[in-house]
């Protein structure tokens, strides 16, 4: 209801008139505060902190760098970055922190832990960081040059916010991103006609997303649950049962989240707006570095441009490079929740990257990538070139769902449980977690066999594109969206 | 425009090939792979036309055959991992129709014991379970899902076919009323849902739907009397009670997994419900 009245309302006549712009940033803007707020008010409050923080060290910024005061610029980053940072510390680390120090008074940590954790938080943290940096960096100079042109210094501040407030909050990306940055998303911020809409690509993008979602993901969702019953449940299962389970969490939690931004990218075409890719098939990946540049990308290239780069990157030498590869890795897992889990997640991203790049420290990486892409491709000649490839796409896949382990489980313990049951010579299993493998998980199987169509069978993936195949496909999709939906779930990225 | 019209053209074909899959096999199908939707399914299905015989309880029951498989007027609602008392409890709200006979599960009442909500509760509620009521094409009975693994199943479990008609569990006595008070030593949360599934028991009795609380096989492992809650749960209802899971000889019970009949055993406890019932 929300989505359609806004949708009606954003190209209304009169979007069409001067203040076409205005009215539809206006619009959105309304519309992301009352989606955000629908289930909890409250959460607002942390929201306008954040965009009126944001809004006004953007404004300084901008005022130092026409001045070209370099000093203020940087003092100016930095308490913005700092701000954004203490904003994400407060609500979602220092339960965390809390828990421990040893010395803390038990009252202190239970007033600590019963701090909610507001939903999309990491994500909004992120934009502003990146709104802030680009600025800095000058790269966001159109829409910051508005912030100190003509007009009372009252109305140029409101219009920084407003439009400050809608690259934060624009709802299609609020909860579970993209990460789209300040430098990709300012220029496009202008008046929109309902005429301009690519809905071919918006079709696309939300029947699949929909399909990965509803199809796929919720209804591995039920049988996956199963994992998380505890260490006693998962040690007296057989192989059997929990290997279909992990391969099954694997496709889902791919599902859900590719699903979700799909529909992201499908709604901000709908006003308008471009957002990144986020998935490239990442289950094609032959080695762990391209799997980085295939899942979750928006978030890859955030911590590559904030955080990695910064760091040092590549440039200070081989061992600062590791240290580099994995502290960005390991605060990476930690950015996904403040839990020892998630860091041990990305600490073991962080060293296999780390390994790869050892590994391969005489090559160039971008070589190298392509080089185990080729080894599946149609380039590639003999037998030995294809059981190579697949014997690293079988390797990095394997790795990726095995780690996908330390994302899921509560605790060790479960996941020490779970392989005493994979290693038990238990033979019994349960049909319902085979089935849904087979049943939906062909679906994410046959989505990436289309990528693979797409980069190594070109001339076969646009004929197959121009055929009626898609539209049939597309039908099948919406047949089994409607008739064969999972139970309803949320998203599993929105817990970030 | 060719892409539109070759969209509905396909989502056309679709929906008629899920109605004659849904004819073929007799109007709903047996089980899906979820448990939630196996249940939502068969109370769907049992909620839709006129039924003589509601059966109600768990998945236990779920493999009892109803109408789909021949049995004309007997409607299964079985809940998976559920008990009785989530469909009790919707028929007292107006949300499901009734039938004049309900028998119900006694086996896994005591599930209902923990009070905790289900999600099956909460569906039952919800508009989608509506329109799936009213539009068979898009209720749980009626998941592509469910077409396939009811045929893995029934590779499994065996035919319903098989045991149609052919015999019953050979217990020769039938369902008794519970006269002498069973109420020592009582939990209070016992005595609490006896207060009020006797309240809705007694309420449908008055509106012309009876009730017998039939404990199916498997027999209890021990040997034992039934819980004495369960018996003081008949007698205050007003429902009869039938112990057939422990009368049955043994010889014509087959478990698939330990709890659940296979098809030609579950066939039979039908078939002695419809010979002690008329």
């Amino acid at each position: 209801m929300l989505l359609a009245a806004t949708f009606a309302l954003y190209y209304a006549p009169w979007s069409r008139g001067r203040h076409g712009k205005a009215w539809q940033v206006s619009l959105a803007l309304v519309a992301s505060v009352i989606f955000y707020g629908w289930e909890d008010p409250k959460l607002i409050g942390l929201l306008a902190i954040s965009c009126v923080g944001n809004s006004i060290a953007t404004g300084r910024i901008i005022q130092h760098k026409v001045a070209g005061d370099d000093a203020l610029v940087r003092r100016w980053t930095r308490r913005a970055v700092v701000m954004n940072l203490a904003l994400l510390g407060i609500f979602k680390y220092l339960p965390f922190i809390a828990g421990l120090l040893p010395f803390l008074p038990p009252a202190w940590v239970a007033a600590a832990k019963a701090i909610p954790l507001p939903i999309g938080i990491s994500f909004y943290t992120f934009h502003g960081i990146s709104m802030i940096v680009d600025v800095a960096r000058g790269e966001v100079t159109r829409e910051g040059g508005a912030l100190v042109a003509g007009g009372s210094r009252s109305g140029r501040f409101a219009k920084g916010v407003r439009d400050i407030g809608f690259y934060l909050l624009f709802f299609p990306q609020l909860v579970a991103g993209p990460i789209v940055k300040a430098k990709e998303f300012w220029p496009q911020i202008s008046a929109k006609r309902i005429e301009d809409i690519p809905w071919k690509g918006v079709v696309r993008a939300l029947i699949t997303g929909y399909f990965l979602k509803i199809f796929v993901a919720d209804n591995l969702a039920e049988q996956t649950a199963s994992l998380t019953l505890g260490p006693a449940n998962l040690a007296g299962s057989s192989p059997l049962n929990l290997i279909p389970l992990l391969y099954g969490y694997s496709l889902q939690i791919f599902a859900d989240f590719a699903g979700y931004s799909l529909i992201a990218i499908g709604l901000a075409a709908m006003f308008g707006y471009r957002f990144p890719t986020n998935f490239n098939f990442p289950y094609l990946s032959t080695s762990i570095t391209e799997f980085w540049k295939r899942w979750h990308m928006s978030l890859s290239g955030w911590l590559r441009d904030y955080l990695y780069i910064p760091l040092g990157g590549n440039r200070k030498g081989p061992a600062r490079t590791y240290v580099n590869l994995f502290l960005v890795m390991f605060l990476g897992g930690l950015w996904h929740g403040a839990e020892w889990k998630f860091a041990l997640w990305g600490s073991l991203h962080g060293l296999f990257l780390a390994l790869e790049r050892l590994a391969s420290r005489n090559q160039d990486p971008e070589c190298r990538i392509k080089k185990t892409s080729a080894l599946l491709s149609s380039s590639s000649s003999g037998l030995w070139s294809l059981a190579s490839g697949f014997f690293h796409w079988f390797i990095t896949f394997h790795l990726v769902t095995a780690l996908w382990l330390t994302f899921l489980m509560p605790d060790m313990a479960s996941i020490v449980a779970f392989f005493k049951g994979v290693c038990s010579s238990k033979t019994g299993f349960s049909g319902p977690p085979i089935f849904s493998l087979v049943f939906y998980g062909t679906a994410a199987v046959l989505y990436h066999a289309w990528g693979w169509l797409k980069e190594h069978r070109e001339h076969f993936a646009n004929h197959l594109a121009r055929s009626p195949l898609e539209p049939v496909l597309h039908g099948v999709m919406i047949f089994l969206i409607l008739t064969n939906p999972g139970a309803p779930r949320g998203f599993i990225y929105f817990q970030f | 425009m060719r892409y539109a019209f070759t969209l509905l053209l396909t989502l056309t074909a679709c929906f008629a090939a899920q109605t004659l899959a849904l004819r073929a096999v007799g109007g709903r199908t047996a089980k899906s792979e979820s448990n939630f939707f196996s249940s939502i399914g068969r109370i769907q299905a049992g909620a839709t036309g006129k039924s003589e015989v509601m059966l109600l309880g768990s998945s236990i029951t779920g493999r009892l055959p109803d109408r789909a498989q021949g049995y004309h007027g007997w409607a299964n609602m079985g809940c998976d991992g559920g008990s009785a008392v989530d469909v009790l409890r919707a028929m007292d709200e107006g949300i499901l129709p009734r039938a004049p006979l309900l028998v119900i599960e006694a086996n896994t009442l005591q599930l209902a014991l923990n009070q905790k909500p289900t999600e099956i509760a909460a569906a039952m509620r919800g508009p989608w379970f509506k329109v799936g009521l009213n539009a068979p094409c898009l209720a749980a009975y009626a998941r592509p899902a469910a077409f396939f693994y009811s045929k893995l199943l029934a590779r499994r479990i065996g035919g319903f076919d098989s045991g149609t008609g052919t015999g019953d569990l050979e217990v020769a006595d039938g369902p008794e009323w519970i006269t002498k008070p069973h109420d020592d030593g009582l939990t209070p949360r016992q005595k609490a849902l006896i207060q009020e599934v006797a309240a809705i028991l007694q309420k449908m009795k008055a509106k012309g739907t009876h009730s017998i609380l039939v404990w199916l096989p498997p027999a209890r492992g021990d040997g034992s009397t039934p819980p004495d809650w369960i018996l003081e749960l008949a007698r205050t209802g007003g429902s009869r009670y039938w112990d057939l899971g422990q009368k049955a000889d043994s010889k014509w019970i087959t478990l698939t997994d330990g709890v659940h009949m296979a098809a030609p055993s579950a066939a039979r406890a039908v078939n002695s419900l419809l010979k002690a019932i008329y």
